[in-house]
């Protein structure tokens, strides 16, 4: 079927305003012109540059130990938070504060954990960041964990305890399995949110600079072309992780339709 | 000692026996005060509409419910608190369940592993499992590349590996097509008198709960309304529900003229004819309904009732389907009896006047009990939809289809 042309028109116009920016990044990385203002040929330069300046490379290493620490956590918390769910009077509280703690602005979340963390005597920095990117990658890793749990029966639970396993066996050998697509895919989409936050990030801080918060820094005063080096780079590096939080998650889906196909047909 | 000599051992005790048993749901009882004892090896149907309570019951005896009142004993051992994995039971669950993060070996080892068996016996038990099951060398395939029939088979493996005293199957074929269903119930039926395990099979298509069972016990809105080998529960059906549920029964109200008399009784339809028909019930009751089985039934042309069992009436419909003849024959007054007839010589056509004859014998007088509404001068084909048999708001067709044909 043809589709009236304003409909083209329509789309490339979205989809240029969507990603005209980030192909000038992606450009300008490369662009000899350290303002960016015309094309003067071709650099790696500015990721030369970049990857050997000691702050960037600290400021990497802190993010992703943040990174990974508040995923750790996260994923740990926020799936007990769903498996605790099942308890009735529990229900409601666990989803009122999972949903709290995405609808609350980021500002008013950060600002209070700083206060409360600095008021009971903890100082600012690594920990700190890692408290506050854990309370909000939570939310994310127990919506996606009870979406899946939603869509599965009793059935196979079940059939563990009548082969003689334990509730506690029946969790590690069969539940678990079937709900580790959702935990691997959360897993990397919360540790893509905690790689570049800034917000919290800023809040909690102290002395502990993260990437994003050095980039920032780099903006501050003038536009270093070192920028658009590492935002290509932390770009490609989430793309990857996104392409993989999605393949985990059609993967399992695709299985589990073929089986639903065979059993009905 | 063969199989049905081992069921018919009424002093081994019994391997599972439910005591005065009920399940409340929401304020309705979903079992009610059922009472069932299950011999060593039989293969025992528990058949009912759905929502009769026969999966609740075999939840409670898997452990998957709790009964509200009520003991159950498991060789002898009280089991009412016992979580499903101390339970000497295993479950072929309805739509399998099988653990598609595992292979076909694995899930079949899954309980042997849980019961702490060495690796080589392992191994070797889950081979003959699948070998019984006509699944051998099939170890290391996936669940997602199998075929419907094949998942059922490694259920039944994997349940039956651990050698459980009871195996319980929750209306296992139903999710199968047709022509794979007739397959498997012969298999299954093999399998059973080959492992001598007592099986509970729970079903709500009755003819495989016939052709299945050693006895079978049919549920009703939460109770037993009879236990039997199927034989019993065709020619004596202990309430109108059952002769409906069971097969295909003409089921008609009457009234008692005289008897009972040693086994017999003489009967008065809505109609005014009179019929002999055999009764267990030397109740006093004054009245009941008249079970009798379309196939029990000869047509004869020529309208000469002689009385006793004999019944005269105007061919309304016929049907010709293959094997048999089905007549629709119109007693009068709205009395309506189904005939099946195995002769194919020269078809009676609808309008003729014809007796049915039938042996005293085959048919069967439930004193005090009532026709089943959608019952009533109809014969019910049974097999495709039990449900709607019970159902309460079926209109009769067959006088405007009557009205067409003239």
């Amino acid at each position: 079927m043809r589709r009236p042309w304003p409909l083209y028109v329509y789309a490339v116009l979205l989809y240029g305003f969507i990603f005209a920016p980030i192909l000038f990044l992606i450009v300008n990385s490369v662009n000899a012109d350290r303002y960016g203002e015309t094309w003067k040929g071709f650099t790696t330069q500015w990721y030369v540059e970049a990857w050997s300046s000691p702050g960037v490379i600290e400021a990497t290493r802190n993010s992703l130990l943040v990174a990974a620490a508040s995923t750790a956590a996260s994923l740990l918390l926020g799936t007990l938070a769903v498996l605790g769910r099942r308890l009735r009077p529990v229900a409601l509280v666990i989803d009122g504060s999972t949903l709290a703690r995405i609808l609350i602005p980021e500002v008013v979340l950060a600002l209070s954990v700083l206060v409360f963390l600095t008021s009971i005597g903890f100082a600012r920095g690594f920990t700190t960041i890692v408290i506050g990117h854990t309370l909000f990658s939570t939310a994310y890793v127990s919506i996606i964990v009870a979406a899946r749990m939603a869509r599965m029966t009793p059935a196979t639970w079940e059939a563990a305890r009548d082969l003689g396993a334990t509730a506690w066996r029946a969790f590690w050998r069969v539940r678990l399995w079937e709900i580790m697509p959702a935990i691997v895919a959360s897993g990397l989409l919360v540790f893509i949110f905690s790689l570049d936050n800034v917000v919290t990030s800023y809040f909690l801080s102290g002395s502990t600079v993260t990437l994003p918060l050095y980039m920032y820094g780099l903006i501050r005063f003038e536009i270093s072309p070192m920028v658009n080096a590492l935002g290509t780079s932390i770009m490609l590096v989430t793309s990857v992780l996104m392409a993989l939080a999605a393949l985990a998650n059609w993967r399992w889906a695709v299985g589990r339709q073929t089986v639903r196909q065979l059993r009905t047909a | 000692m063969s199989r049905r000599q081992v069921a018919n051992e009424s002093s081994s005790p019994p391997v599972v026996a439910l005591r005065h048993i009920s399940r409340i749901f929401g304020g309705s009882a979903a079992v009610s005060d059922l009472s069932l004892e299950l011999r060593r090896g039989e293969f025992f149907s528990l058949l009912g509409p759905s929502g009769c309570g026969k999966t609740t019951t075999l939840r409670m005896i898997a452990g998957f419910e709790r009964p509200d009142a009520g003991e159950i004993m498991i060789m002898g051992r009280d089991v009412k608190m016992a979580p499903p994995n101390r339970r000497p039971v295993n479950t072929v669950f309805q739509n399998y369940a099988l653990f598609s993060h595992l292979n076909v070996g694995e899930n079949v080892e899954f309980g042997l592993r849980e019961k702490g068996v060495a690796r080589a016996e392992r191994a070797t038990a889950v081979r003959e499992a699948l070998a019984l099951v006509r699944l051998a060398g099939h170890e290391a395939r996936r669940i997602q590349g199998l075929s419907g029939g094949e998942q059922q088979r490694v259920a039944l493996a994997r349940a039956i590996v651990n050698q459980p005293n009871v195996l319980l199957l929750d209306e296992p074929l139903g999710a199968l097509d047709l022509k794979l269903r007739r397959a498997m119930q012969e298999e299954l039926k093999m399998l059973q008198r080959r492992l001598g395990i007592t099986f509970l099979y729970v079903t709500h298509d009755q003819e495989e709960a016939l052709l299945m069972s050693d006895r079978v016990g049919v549920m009703s809105k939460g109770r037993l309304e009879q236990v039997g080998s199927p034989e019993e529960l065709y020619a004596r059906p202990a309430s109108a529900f059952v002769a409906d549920f069971v097969g295909e029964a003409n089921i008609l109200a009457a009234q008692v003229e005289e008897g009972p008399r040693s086994g017999r009784v003489t009967l008065r339809l809505a109609n005014g004819q009179t019929v002999t028909a055999a009764t267990s019930g030397e109740t006093g009751a004054s009245a009941g309904a008249l079970v009798l089985r379309p196939e029990k039934i000869e047509l004869e042309r020529g309208p000469i009732a002689v009385g006793g069992c004999r019944l005269s009436g105007i061919v309304e419909n016929a049907f010709f389907i293959g094997a048999f003849r089905r007549f629709v024959v119109h007693l009068g007054q709205d009395v309506r009896i189904t005939a099946l007839t195995t002769d194919a010589s020269s078809p009676i056509a609808p309008g003729a006047a014809v007796s049915l004859v039938f042996d005293p014998d085959q048919a069967w007088f439930l004193p005090g009990e009532i026709p089943p509404k959608s019952a009533e001068g109809r014969a019910s084909p049974n097999t495709a939809q039990p449900q709607t048999t019970t159902g309460h708001n079926h209109e009769n067709p067959r006088p405007d289809a009557l009205a067409r044909q003239l």
